[in-house]
Order: structure tokens, then C-alpha cells, then sequence
């Protein structure tokens, strides 16, 4: 890689590391494995780097990568059986509102990304399905499956609903 | 409260919580990166002498250490599958056909098959390794050939071959294959146990099975 090369590597590197690790952040609420994850695809990026510096935007590149490995990540942790997952207890009362980190980590894995992508980075649904490689519809029913669990986790009052 | 602001206040307050530290990553990853390239920079150095060895070997009449006189000689860059990195050959390529039912039974979406396996309900695929680099074609309904999808390829220490798409389609998706001969070193081949990041069972429509080799014309 020449120098010129790496120089706008980096400058790259800068400015993705810290909202993609927090989008994933929001997704696996594990702050190292945010940033390996984030690191990985950054990583992908750099062997790829002639090519993909060529996109039009190379960090929604990274952020469809590291957002498929984090939805891989969590699709793994669940395949787990459920006594070594009790072996490990995330800790959510360390976060500003860990309600909702509780009740996020009750969806399955691209409900969350689904979510946090809406909700978060109030990405359009056309780009939540070119992340996730799904349609459209998909990304909807994603949405609204996870808006009942979460309404119900969080206590959504009926008067609220019917507003 | 409704249940989006309650969303939009709690994912906003736990990602601002979160300052991560990416200065120390960035170098850990240029480490990574400069060993790998030596490492594979060393692996080229060695091919390229083994190869020459080889050459050297045929043309003086020996044989290779281990191999028997009359056994075939390996082409440049075919080594058989024996639980340590090994190669497919780089002349020609392979092609595979599969069937609308074979994809259906998988559980890939109908639309999809449909989509995919067109009129005639078969879908050909080929693929050519070349210098790290993999190209899959396929043909449509008239039988023109197109380009599908493109990446680098490398092999686990185990032996499974792992594709890596660069293509703008599904960037830095990883396929992982197990590979083993049909019949004869560097002829047909059989990929099995696919891994894939995403869509699973199309990929083990596209891959799983006996791929003919096509010597180049």
C-alpha cells in the first residue's frame, strides 16, 4: 500500500470507527466485542482497498460488513445452549438506560439490526434491506414484529398506542 | 410515552455512552495486515521454488521427492487435499449445473428459483481460480455467458477453501467450502459443507456437488 493509499486508509479508519463500533454497540452490548467486530471489517476493507475505495461511499461498505457480522455474531450466541449463555450475564445497569438495552436484547438478531438501523441511524427501509440483503417488506415485518415485542417490554400504555 | 421516542431517547443516551477507542486498533490492524503480507509473500517465494524444482526435475527426468516415477506429474499448482493449504489448478475451470428441484428441496425461495434457473429450470455456473482471484459466470436462457460474482480466495490451514465476494453485490460475504477430488488430481471436483454469511441455502444449491473440470482450449 503506498503511502498516499494508507494516508486516506487511515482517514477513513477514523471516521467509521466510531459510529459503526457504537451501531454494533447497540446491536451485541459488549463494548470489546463492538470493536473487534468494527475492527474485523475495517480489516476487510483494508485487503480490499483499491476496489472499494473506488465506491462512491466506502463507509456504508464497512457498515453493511460489520453489521452482517454482528447479526452472524448474535445469530451464533443464540444457536448457544442456554446454560452457557447463563454463564455469561451481560451487564446492562452500567448503560444510561438499560431498559431499553434489555428489552433490545430480547429480539432475535435482525429484528435488533433492523431496529437500531430505523431507530438509531434513522436509515430509509430501502437501505435497512441493502444492509441486511433482504426486501423491503422484510425490513418491515422486522419492524413491526420488534415494535409489539419491545411496546409490550416497555410498558407502552394503551392511551399512548391510540395517539 | 410512545414506544419510538422511548427507542429513539434510550438507543441515543447507551451509544453516546460508549467512546471507543480506535487509535490503538488502527495499528493493531496495519500490524495484521504487514504480517500477512509477509507471510503470503513467503508462501509465493516457496510455490514459485517448488515449482521450479519441478520443472527442473522433469526436465532432467527425475522424479520429485515422494513421488513415484510413474505417477502423473502434478500440473503447477495442484496439490492433493491432505489436511494442509493446498491449490486447485489455475488453467481452465469448473462448471456445475443445477436443477430448479434441487434448489427448491434446499429451501430456497420459489421466486428466487424461478428467478435464478429461468425457462429451461436449469442453472449452469462456472468458476475459474486465478493468481488469489475467483470468477463465477453463469449462463442465461440463451446461453450467454456473464460474469456473476468475483472476490479473492485463500485456503484454512485445514484445507477448506474460503471465497471472499469484493463484488459490490455482497461485499466481503464470505463462503467457506470443504473440496475434495471426484477421481483424479486436478479434475472434477466436490465442494460440500458450505458455510456462508448470509442465504445459507442458496449457496448450498449453487455449491454443493460434482464440478467438472474444463481443461482450457
Amino acid at each position: 500500500m503506498r503511502a498516499n493509499e494508507q494516508r486516506e486508509y487511515d482517514w477513513y479508519f477514523r471516521a467509521c470507527f466510531p459510529p459503526v463500533s457504537r451501531t454494533v454497540f447497540l446491536m451485541v452490548h459488549d463494548r470489546e466485542l463492538a470493536e473487534d467486530i468494527t475492527q474485523e471489517a475495517l480489516y476487510r476493507m483494508l485487503r480490499h482497498w483499491r476496489t472499494v475505495s473506488e465506491y462512491e461511499r466506502p463507509e456504508a461498505w464497512v457498515r453493511r460488513v460489520a453489521i452482517r457480522i454482528a447479526v452472524r455474531e448474535l445469530q451464533r450466541r443464540a444457536a448457544r445452549v442456554s446454560k452457557e449463555r447463563l454463564g455469561q450475564p451481560t451487564s446492562y445497569d452500567e448503560l444510561p438506560d438499560p431498559d431499553v438495552a434489555r428489552a433490545v436484547a430480547e429480539l432475535a438478531p435482525m429484528q435488533r439490526a433492523a431496529v437500531v438501523l430505523f431507530y438509531w441511524e434513522d436509515r430509509p427501509v430501502h437501505e435497512i434491506a441493502e444492509v441486511l440483503a433482504v426486501s423491503e417488506s422484510t425490513v418491515k415485518q422486522h419492524l413491526y414484529r420488534a415494535r409489539q415485542r419491545l411496546a409490550s417490554l416497555l410498558g407502552e400504555g394503551a392511551n399512548d398506542h391510540a395517539r | 410515552m410512545l414506544v419510538e421516542d422511548r427507542l429513539r431517547q434510550g438507543l441515543e443516551a447507551n451509544a453516546t455512552s460508549f467512546t471507543p477507542s480506535g487509535e490503538g486498533r488502527l495499528e493493531t490492524l496495519h500490524r495484521r495486515r504487514r504480517r500477512r503480507t509477509a507471510t503470503t509473500a513467503a508462501s509465493l517465494g516457496t510455490a514459485a521454488a517448488a515449482l521450479v524444482a519441478g520443472v527442473v526435475a522433469q526436465l532432467g527426468g527425475l522424479s520429485l521427492p515422494g513421488q513415484s516415477p510413474d505417477q502423473d506429474p502434478a500440473r503447477p499448482g495442484v496439490i492433493q487435499p491432505s489436511g494442509r493449504p493446498t491449490a486447485l489448478p489455475e488453467l481452465g475451470g469448473f462448471v456445475h449445473e443445477v436443477t430448479e428441484k434441487q434448489g427448491l428441496a434446499l429451501g430456497v425461495p420459489r421466486q428466487t428459483v424461478d428467478q435464478l434457473a429461468g425457462k429451461d429450470r436449469i442453472l449452469l455456473l462456472g468458476i475459474q481460480f486465478r493468481f488469489g482471484t475467483f470468477t463465477i459466470w453463469t449462463n442465461d436462457d440463451r446461453y450467454k455467458s456473464t460474469a456473476w460474482d468475483y472476490g479473492s480466495y485463500e485456503f484454512t490451514s485445514d484445507g477448506h477453501l474460503v471465497l471472499t465476494t469484493i463484488s459490490d453485490k455482497c461485499p466481503s460475504c464470505t463462503t467457506t467450502l470443504s473440496w475434495r477430488w471426484a477421481g483424479r488430481t486436478g479434475q472434477d471436483v466436490v465442494f460440500s459443507s458450505v458455510d456462508r454469511d448470509t442465504d445459507g441455502d442458496l449457496a448450498r444449491w449453487f455449491w454443493e456437488g460434482r464440478w467438472t473440470y474444463q481443461a482450457p482450449r
